[in-house]
């Protein structure tokens, strides 16, 4: 997969947000040629999605084009939004059939904001089937019990994606810290349960670990039906100038450029190479002994949060002769 | 020997009023319910002198008073078996916390010779070994331990060696005053896996409470370090000074810790009374006040997930001592002493004890076994004034230093009323009646009947009425 | 005497059992176990050389010419992978 950012505004200001250490200005939204050379690259990887992200990707003046050229280009299309989207955006979504598109709509915890939360929520009501909640926990009292009426009122898809805000390498946006994993994890497995007795199910996203679950709590997980996973591998994420990220908090880092011949496989291979040397250390210093880790079923956890534990100490030492 | 329990059984079980109800509290029978006095009556006939009681809730109370209970906690006994080995690195320390006796300690700037902290982990790792225990503890006290950071650091490596050797798993915590460097706090995040701090509250009172040396204030240090261990895979446990002056504010500054930092625990500690203390014009809270405001700042803590801690009033503890006294805890001094407690010798000795269990000679420790005797004898069976209060295997009567107790039945002072009211106020939390605590809180006359009764023992409560 | 530093590129990690060093854009990685990982733990705390010397004598039990060449070998070895650099010209002769 690939994420493709078609747009570099956004009409939120999450806390936790990842395009933190990202923001290109003057760069606002993808021109339509761009965007066909982003469609060709999936078809060289061999991708069928066209995963669309911002900043707010449905905030694209031509976003009905882009979503119009992707679909004829094959692909379906599956949207990164906050479900602020304007009407000529939602109308283009909701022609779509459901089987071909999924919205994503990452939804906050109400706070006073009545008027987004009451947009969102009509928004996700037109989309029906298409829209998938998606939740992401940047603090350890969350309370993500309003997602199940949510579901039921809105008749978007029984699914709710589950993601722990991860740090930007620079650490500039709110994030859970793994001393909070487990707390979470806790509270993870309450809802799941919850959400099951409402014919909901959870879906992880990456960044989870496995040893912050015990057998007991994966065992209720399963009974609940949640699809959980542990993994962080590079998404290839494609900004506005053509430049492809590992993942966005992962942008200081370095990024590849998205050449005419590039494929999805070869610049995952090149960021692994890159990364792989974190790889041996993980989100908790157990990490590198974990028998979890060590048979490959974790990979110790989201990189930005392994690597922003590697610090550099300038000693200087003075050796006899 | 097992000490025999002066009382029997139904003085193990207590019962408080509590407003228009009674709290009947067993906790070796690991039971706590709020009962109607109706009721209250009919369960201390059935279990005092065997009258029925009929069907309902009122039997299935009394039938589980009678089944087995958890065993009185008893003092140790036989082979001396660490629970974990203390350290005292230095009695020195760079603040001059205005409540702290240590600095005008004769030996203050003492540094344990490595050898003597080698040959103490050798002996500590060597019993845990012989007793079949996979985990080791060292806990480093002070002064303050990184005055002395060589001793602390090679403890650590060489204990991690020689449990290496062993299998065995070690773990380390200190108690400091975080004023240290940035690359000493994230040693101390990464290598240690509990980490008590001392910091009293926002700028004002820490820079009051705890300035340097040099009389600068030390806030800004341990506030950045308290972030850093906020970050990092140690447990941090922030431990507060709290004098009659800050009392008012426990709930801001525990909305403060929470919001400035990611502690497991907040421990709110009253002030102890020392010539310094009251030469800097610092005084401990009024009992009463200092209950009040520590449930308050326990309810912005629990609200945070943080756990709120004033040791005597942990319910979930049972003890026959409240501290390491008693309990086979060898504390190493600076000088070679091996002590039960990490006190100045001076402040047991003024007050008649002798906790001392034997010394590190020609790196070999000796331990005393009729001093060993003594200190196991320093429990909450000898202490009158406990047997019939329902902390008593909770709060076991305190600190053996520094809280003397009558002898008196009732005769409850400062710590014993906060430890009751807080205690009390745990009780109620756990039966999801934290509602009531309020209430009761804001009703001296039924706090004061509740707190002040000489007697919680069921069988004394027709005395009582 | 020679005076060195961390090399630049190279971070760290402490985890439990070793110590992770990665040099940045070479990719290269090392995990320091045992010795090694103690005398960097040392390193990193601004030890100087005579005091990693006094620690291991007492840590290993060996005597202080056996620790200094031990010392001195590790140091060399990181010189080669990169880990340590000499400062040059800042050295005291």
């Amino acid at each position: 997969m690939a994420n493709l950012v078609i747009s570099a505004i956004c009409n939120q200001n999450c806390a936790y947000c990842f395009t933190t250490d990202h923001r290109q200005p003057g760069h606002d939204f993808l021109p339509l040629g761009a965007f066909g050379e982003r469609l060709d690259f999936l078809d060289r990887s061999g991708i069928q999605e066209a995963r669309l992200l911002g900043g707010e990707p449905t905030l694209h003046p031509q976003f009905p084009d882009l979503v119009e050229r992707a679909r004829a280009a094959g692909k379906r299309v599956v949207i990164f939004t906050n479900g602020l989207m304007p009407e000529t955006a939602l109308t283009c979504l909701e022609a779509l059939p459901v089987e071909q598109c999924t919205v994503m709509v990452n939804v906050n915890q109400p706070n006073g904001d009545r008027a987004a939360h009451e947009r969102r929520l009509a928004v996700m009501r037109r989309l029906g089937e298409r829209a998938l909640p998606g939740f992401t926990i940047y603090r350890p009292d969350f309370q993500p019990e309003f997602l199940l009426p949510l579901v039921a009122e809105t008749g978007c898809k029984p699914v709710i994606r589950l993601g722990m805000a991860q740090p930007c390498l620079s650490g500039g946006n709110r994030h859970l810290l793994p001393n909070q994993y487990r707390a979470v994890a806790v509270k993870i497995v309450r809802f799941a349960q919850a959400a099951a007795g409402t014919g909901v199910v959870l879906d992880f996203d990456c960044g989870f670990v496995r040893c912050i679950f015990s057998d007991a709590d994966l065992e209720v997980l399963q009974a609940a039906g949640a699809k959980v996973g542990w993994h962080c591998n590079p998404i290839l994420d494609v900004d506005l100038a053509g430049n492809v990220l590992h993942c966005f908090p992962l942008a200081q880092l370095g990024s590849l450029p998205l050449a005419p011949e590039s494929d999805a496989a070869a610049l995952r291979h090149t960021f692994e190479k890159w990364t792989r040397p974190y790889r041996r250390a993980g989100v908790f210093k157990e990490c590198s002994s974990c028998p979890f880790k060590a048979s490959g079923e974790c990979p110790g956890g989201c990189l930005a949060t392994t690597i922003r534990r590697f610090r550099h100490t300038p000693f200087r030492v003075e050796v006899p002769a | 020997m097992t000490v025999t329990d002066p009382c029997d059984d139904t003085h193990s079980i207590f019962i408080l009023p509590v407003l228009n109800l009674f709290l009947l509290y067993a906790p070796l029978h690991t039971f706590a319910a709020l009962v109607a006095p109706a009721a209250t009556d009919q369960i201390r006939r059935a279990l005092l002198f065997g009258q029925d009681v009929g069907a309902g809730s009122v039997r299935n109370i009394v039938e589980h008073l009678r089944g087995a209970t958890a065993p009185v906690p008893q003092p140790r006994q036989g082979e001396f078996v660490p629970a974990f080995l203390g350290l005292i690195p230095t009695r020195g320390c760079n603040l001059a916390c205005t409540y702290c006796a240590f600095l005008t300690s004769q030996g203050a700037g003492q540094v344990m010779d490595l050898r003597l902290a080698r040959t103490a982990i050798e002996w500590y790792l060597e019993r845990v070994g012989r007793s079949g225990f996979q985990m080791a503890e060292i806990h480093f006290f002070g002064g303050e331990p990184f005055c002395a950071e060589e001793v602390v650091d090679f403890a650590c490596h060489f204990a991690r060696l020689k449990a290496a050797e062993t299998g065995c798993t070690i773990r380390f915590e200190v108690a400091t005053n975080g004023a240290f460097d940035e690359d000493r706090c994230r040693w101390a995040a990464d290598s240690l896996d509990s980490i008590i701090l001392s910091l009293d509250g926002p700028d004002d009172i820490q820079d009051r409470h705890r300035p340097r040396r040099d009389g600068q204030g030390s806030f800004q240090t341990v506030a950045r370090n308290a972030r850093i261990l906020s970050e990092g895979p140690a447990e941090l446990a922030i431990r507060a000074c709290v004098t009659a002056e800050t009392v008012g504010r426990l709930p801001d500054i525990a909305a403060w810790f929470c919001q400035e930092f990611r502690p497991v625990s907040v421990c709110f500690e009253p002030v102890q009374p020392s010539a310094p203390s009251e030469a800097a014009g610092l005084a401990p809270p009024d009992p009463w006040e200092f209950a009040r405001y520590f449930i308050q700042a326990a309810r912005v803590l629990e609200a945070h997930g943080v756990a709120p801690v004033y040791a005597a009033a942990d319910i979930t503890a049972r003890r026959v001592s409240f501290c390491p006294v008693g309990q086979d805890v060898p504390i190493i001094s600076p000088d070679g002493d091996v002590a039960a407690c990490y006190l100045l010798r001076q402040e047991w000795a003024a007050r008649g004890f002798d906790l001392r269990l034997g010394r590190i000679k020609d790196d070999t420790l000796f331990l005393d076994d009729g001093a060993i005797a003594r200190v196991r004898s320093l429990n909450v069976h000898h202490k009158p004034l406990c047997a019939r209060c329902f902390c008593r295997w909770h709060c076991a009567g305190g600190c053996h230093v520094n809280h003397l107790l009558s002898d008196r039945p009732g005769d409850y002072d400062r710590l014993c009323l906060q430890t009751r009211i807080i205690a009390l106020r745990n009780l109620l939390k756990v039966l999801d009646r934290d509602d009531l605590a309020r209430d009761l809180l804001n009703d001296r006359p039924a706090l004061e009947r509740a707190v002040w009764q000489p007697s919680d023992a069921l069988a004394d409560w027709s005395r009582l009425r | 005497m020679t005076l060195y530093r961390c090399a630049p590129a190279i971070v760290w990690v402490k985890d439990v059992g070793q110590t992770l060093l990665v040099a940045q854009e070479r990719g290269q990685w090392w995990a320091l176990r045992g010795v090694e990982a103690t005398i960097w733990d040392l390193l990193t705390l601004h030890y100087s050389f005579e005091q990693i010397v006094g620690f291991l004598t007492e840590l290993l039990g060996l005597s202080g010419e056996e620790v200094m060449q031990r010392l001195l070998a590790v140091i060399r070895r990181w010189e080669q992978a990169g880990i340590v650099c000499p400062l040059e010209g800042e050295g005291s002769g």
